[in-house]
C-alpha cells in the first residue's frame, strides 16, 4: 500500500462506473490519482460463474445465510451464496428510515469496481426530451446541459464498454454506438413485431454492456449466464478489470482498498478541499490523504453522506450546501409494475445445457412522449424490461415419475417490470442520523423516500400496460401486478446534489463542480437533476468523462 | 468361509491378484460402488438438524416425491439447509413432516416409511389433491412474494415439502444433468429467431415505422 499521507493531485472516492471512469481519464492523462475503495481488491479468484451449484456448501439453496449478514443486500436477487461477500454487511453498515417509509437501500458493493460488479448493464442514452423534461410538462428544474453537450462522451463511453444493442431511430432513445445485438427469441419476436403492428410501441433487444465481439483484449460473451458472478473473459463491463484496471496500468493511481471515506478535509482559510479522512476497515484507524482536487463517486447517498458528514463551522448544513438543496430531490426508479403471461414454445425444449443470454428485451418509453397524447394520470413515463425464457415447468402437478415427466413440458413465460421516472420532490430526502454510526463509527444516514401520486399512478399504468402489451402480444394466461407501495426501488438512486446553472437553488454546477467549494466534484448520480426512466450507468459514465474533461482544463488554465 | 476365499484367491494367481481385490468388482458396477459408498458415509454422517426418525421420515418421502432423491441425499442438503434456517422455517418444515405422517398413519396405521410404495403413493395422492390455501395474488410482484408461508392444509404441507425436495434434487449434480446440464459454459452461438416471418400477426397491416407513428401521434393528439 502507499503512502496514504503523500500528496496527490486528485483523490476519487469510490472505483465503480463513474470512479473508474475519473482514474482512468486523470491517470492516463498525468496526473497523479489516489483511488480510496471502501472495499477489497477485486480479482478473478473471486469469481465463479463456471462454478455449478452442487460445488457449494448450501447448493445455493439457503437465502437465510446471506439474510444473516446481509438481510438487505439479499433482497436483491444477485446477491447469493456465490458472491454475498462482495456486498455490504447491513449489520456494520445500517442506516435509518421513519418507521412509516421503508426504503430497501441494496446493491452496497464493498469491492474494487463497486457496483459494477453485478449490475444489470442496461446502458441507454437519455435525450433532449429528459434533459428538458421540465420545458415539456412543466415541472421541475432544467438539466443545466443537453444533449448536444453529452453526445461525444456518450460515444466516447459506449466505444469503450462495448453496448450491444439494436438501432432504432427513436428520437426518445438516441441509437448509440452499438455491438451487435444479442438476438431475439421466437416470444419476444412476436413481442416486438406485433408490438409495433399493434401498438406502435418498440420491443427492442436490451441496449447492454456485453460484447458480442472482442473489444481491448476482452473477449465476447461466451453465453455462460451469471455475469453478477464474474467474467473470466471480461465480457460484461466491470470497471474493476476495465476503467480501473486500464488506470493502474498507467503507474499514476494509486488504489487505497478498505478506506472508508468518513469526510471532505477542509482548508478553512481558503474554502478549499484538501483530502479526505476515511477509516481503515481492517485497523479501525483514521486515516487522511490528501489532494489538489477531491472528486467524489461513492454511489448517490454515499457522496451526500460524506458531504453531510463533512459540516463544519463554515459549512454548517453540510458541505457545499448553500443552496439547501443537498440531501433532497432524492430519486430512483419505480419498479412495482409489471406482468407476464404465457407465450408458444415455438419448438424450443427446456434445457440446462445453455447456452444463456444474459440480457432480454427493452420496451421503449411509450407515454408521454415528445409528439404523442399526453396522459392525463401522470407526468413522464417509463420502459419495460423483460425477458422469456423456455423453461421447465417446476410447477407442475403430482410427484413421482409423473412429476419428473410433466416438468420437461416447455413453458414459454415472458415476464416484463416497469423502470419509471420518479419526479424530485424536496420531500424525498437524506440526512445523517444523529443517533447511529456505523461499525467504523462514521454516522449513518436516514433515508425519507416515498412515493407520490405521480409515481403510484405510474406504477399502476405499468400493470395495465403491460396487460395491454402481452394481449397484442398473444399471451395467454396473462397476469399482472402493481403494488406501490413497495419499500424497493430499482437500485438507480439519484438527486440529493443536483447540478444548476443557479448555486440557489442546486449544489453543483453542469461539470458536477460543488458551487461552494471550486476543487470538490462529485461525479456520480447524485448530481441529477431529474431520473429519466432510461437506466442511469451510461449517463452517468458520460458525465463522469465530460466532468474530467473540463476539470484537466481548469486545471491547464489554473483555476481550480 | 475362510477356506472357500483362500481358494479364490489361489484361482487367480500372478499378474491377476491384484483383480481379486474387492475393490475390483466395484469398480466394475457403479451401483456397488453408490452403495458401500453410501453405507460408509451413512455410518459417519449425522443429521444436524434432524432426528433419526425425521430423518428417516424425509428420506422415504423425497424418494417417493422425486425418485432418485436417496441416491443424491437429498436430506442430507435439506438437512443442513434448515440446520442454519431460521426459526420459522424450520417449525414450518416440522410440521408439514409430521402433518403428513400422521395423515398416513391415521389412515393406514402404519409409519410411512413402513408402508410399501403403492400405499405411500396412495398416501401422497390424498395429500396432493387436497385444497390449497395458497392463493395466488393477482396483484402480486414476484419480486416480494414472501417465501416464509406458513402451511395450513395438507396440500400446502404437500406442497411445501416437495419445494424443498425438487429444489435439492436439481441442484444436484445427477439433477443437473437430468436437466440437460454439461460441464460446457462456452458457447460460441446464441441461436435466436430465425423465422422470416418475424412472427406477425396475420390480418394486420405491415409493422409501423417511426414516421407512421409520429403521424398517428399527431392525429390522435388533433
Amino acid at each position: 500500500m502507499a503512502d496514504p499521507g503523500s500528496k496527490f493531485d486528485v483523490i476519487v472516492v469510490g472505483s465503480g462506473a463513474s470512479g473508474g471512469w475519473a482514474c482512468k481519464r486523470l491517470a492516463e492523462a498525468g496526473l497523479k490519482v489516489a483511488l480510496l475503495e471502501a472495499g477489497r481488491q477485486q480479482s478473478s479468484k473471486n469469481f465463479t460463474e463456471h462454478k455449478p451449484r452442487f460445488e457449494l456448501k448450501y447448493h445455493n439453496l439457503s437465502r437465510e445465510l446471506v439474510r444473516k449478514t446481509r438481510p438487505i443486500q439479499s433482497v436483491f436477487d444477485v446477491c447469493t451464496e456465490y458472491n454475498y461477500d462482495w456486498f455490504a454487511n447491513d449489520l456494520e453498515e445500517p442506516y435509518s428510515t421513519p418507521e412509516d417509509k421503508p426504503f430497501l437501500w441494496i446493491g452496497r458493493l464493498r469491492m474494487t469496481g463497486g457496483r459494477t460488479n453485478v449490475w444489470g448493464r442496461v446502458s441507454l442514452r437519455y435525450s433532449d426530451f429528459d434533459f428538458k423534461a421540465a420545458d415539456h410538462d412543466g415541472y421541475g428544474e432544467t438539466w443545466p446541459l443537453s444533449y448536444k453537450d453529452l453526445e461525444p462522451y456518450y460515444d466516447l463511453v459506449e466505444s469503450y464498454v462495448g453496448v450491444c444493442g439494436q438501432a432504432e431511430g427513436l428520437e426518445e432513445l438516441p441509437d448509440g454506438k452499438f455491438q451487435p445485438a444479442m438476438p431475439l427469441t421466437c416470444q419476444e419476436m412476436q413481442l416486438r413485431t406485433r408490438a409495433r403492428q399493434k401498438l406502435g410501441w418498440v420491443v427492442t433487444p436490451a441496449r447492454s454492456a456485453n460484447l458480442t465481439k472482442p473489444l481491448n483484449g476482452r473477449g465476447a460473451c461466451h453465453y455462460c449466464g451469471p455475469c453478477e458472478r464474474g467474467c473470466m473473459t471480461r465480457s460484461y463491463f466491470n470497471s474493476a478489470f476495465t476503467t480501473v484496471a486500464d488506470a493502474l496500468k498507467t503507474g499514476n493511481c494509486t488504489l487505497i482498498s478498505n478506506a472508508m471515506a468518513y469526510q471532505v478535509l477542509m482548508d478553512t482559510e481558503t474554502n478549499r478541499a484538501r483530502g479526505i479522512l476515511y477509516i481503515d476497515r481492517n485497523t479501525l484507524q483514521a486515516r487522511e490523504a490528501y489532494a489538489r482536487i477531491v472528486i467524489l463517486c461513492a454511489q448517490a447517498q454515499e457522496s451526500v453522506r460524506i458531504l453531510l458528514n463533512s459540516a463544519n463551522r463554515q459549512h454548517a448544513n453540510g458541505l457545499a450546501n448553500s443552496s439547501g438543496a443537498l440531501g433532497h430531490y432524492m430519486m430512483a426508479h419505480i419498479r412495482a409494475g409489471g406482468g407476464s403471461g404465457e407465450m408458444p414454445a415455438f419448438g424450443r425444449q427446456p434445457t440446462l445445457a445453455g447456452p444463456n443470454r444474459p440480457v432480454g428485451f427493452y420496451v421503449a418509453r411509450f407515454r408521454n412522449n415528445k409528439d404523442g397524447p399526453r396522459s392525463r394520470k401522470f407526468l413522464r413515463g417509463y420502459g419495460y424490461e423483460g425477458d422469456t425464457e423456455v423453461s421447465f415447468d417446476f410447477s407442475a402437478a403430482g410427484f413421482g415419475e409423473a412429476f419428473k415427466n410433466a416438468l420437461r413440458e416447455p413453458r414459454a413465460e415472458i415476464g416484463m417490470r416497469g423502470f419509471g421516472e420518479v419526479l424530485p420532490r424536496f420531500e424525498n430526502f437524506v440526512e445523517i442520523d444523529r443517533n447511529k454510526v456505523d461499525h467504523y463509527g462514521i454516522p449513518v444516514l436516514k433515508i425519507h423516500m416515498t412515493n407520490g401520486p405521480n409515481e403510484v399512478a405510474m406504477i399502476k399504468d405499468m400493470a395495465d400496460s403491460a396487460g395491454e402489451l402481452l394481449e397484442a402480444a398473444g399471451a395467454k394466461n396473462i397476469r399482472t401486478f402493481s403494488n406501490p407501495r413497495s419499500p424497493r426501488w430499482a437500485t438507480h438512486e439519484a438527486g440529493m446534489a443536483r447540478m444548476g446553472a443557479d448555486p440557489k437553488k442546486s449544489v453543483l454546477n453542469q461539470f458536477q463542480q460543488a458551487h461552494d467549494v471550486k476543487n470538490l466534484f462529485v461525479m456520480d448520480a447524485s448530481g441529477f437533476v431529474s431520473n429519466p426512466c432510461q437506466n442511469p450507468t451510461l449517463t452517468i459514465m458520460a458525465l463522469c468523462v465530460r466532468s474530467c474533461d473540463y476539470l484537466m482544463n481548469e486545471l491547464k488554465q489554473d483555476s481550480l | 468361509m475362510l477356506l472357500k476365499m483362500l481358494a479364490a484367491a489361489a484361482t487367480v494367481a500372478g499378474s491377476a491378484l491384484a483383480r481379486a481385490h474387492p475393490i475390483f468388482s466395484d469398480l466394475i458396477d457403479p451401483s456397488v460402488i453408490t452403495q458401500d459408498w453410501e453405507k460408509v458415509a451413512a455410518g459417519e454422517w449425522k443429521p444436524q438438524f434432524f432426528n433419526p426418525e425425521q430423518n428417516r421420515l424425509l428420506v422415504a418421502l423425497a424418494e417417493r416425491m422425486l425418485p432418485g432423491s436417496t441416491q443424491v441425499q437429498v436430506n442430507r442438503i435439506i438437512d443442513l439447509v434448515l440446520s442454519i434456517e431460521n426459526a420459522s422455517q424450520q417449525k414450518n418444515f416440522l410440521s408439514s413432516l409430521s402433518a403428513i405422517n400422521q395423515e398416513t398413519e391415521e389412515k393406514f396405521k402404519k409409519r410411512f416409511y413402513d408402508l410399501p410404495p403403492n400405499l405411500q403413493d396412495e398416501a401422497l395422492t390424498a395429500c396432493s389433491s387436497g385444497k390449497s390455501s395458497y392463493e395466488f395474488s393477482e396483484s402480486a410482484d414476484p419480486d416480494d412474494v414472501a417465501d416464509e408461508r406458513v402451511p395450513v392444509t395438507l396440500r400446502d404441507d404437500f406442497e411445501s415439502l416437495k419445494g424443498w425436495v425438487v429444489a435439492a434434487y436439481y441442484a444436484t449434480e445427477t439433477g443437473m444433468r437430468e436437466l440437460g446440464w454439461t460441464e460446457n459454459f462456452y458457447f460460441e452461438e446464441l441461436p435466436g429467431c430465425q423465422h422470416a416471418s418475424q412472427h406477425a400477426a396475420v390480418n394486420c397491416s405491415a409493422p409501423e415505422t417511426t414516421a407512421d407513428r409520429a403521424r398517428r401521434f399527431a392525429q390522435e393528439k388533433s
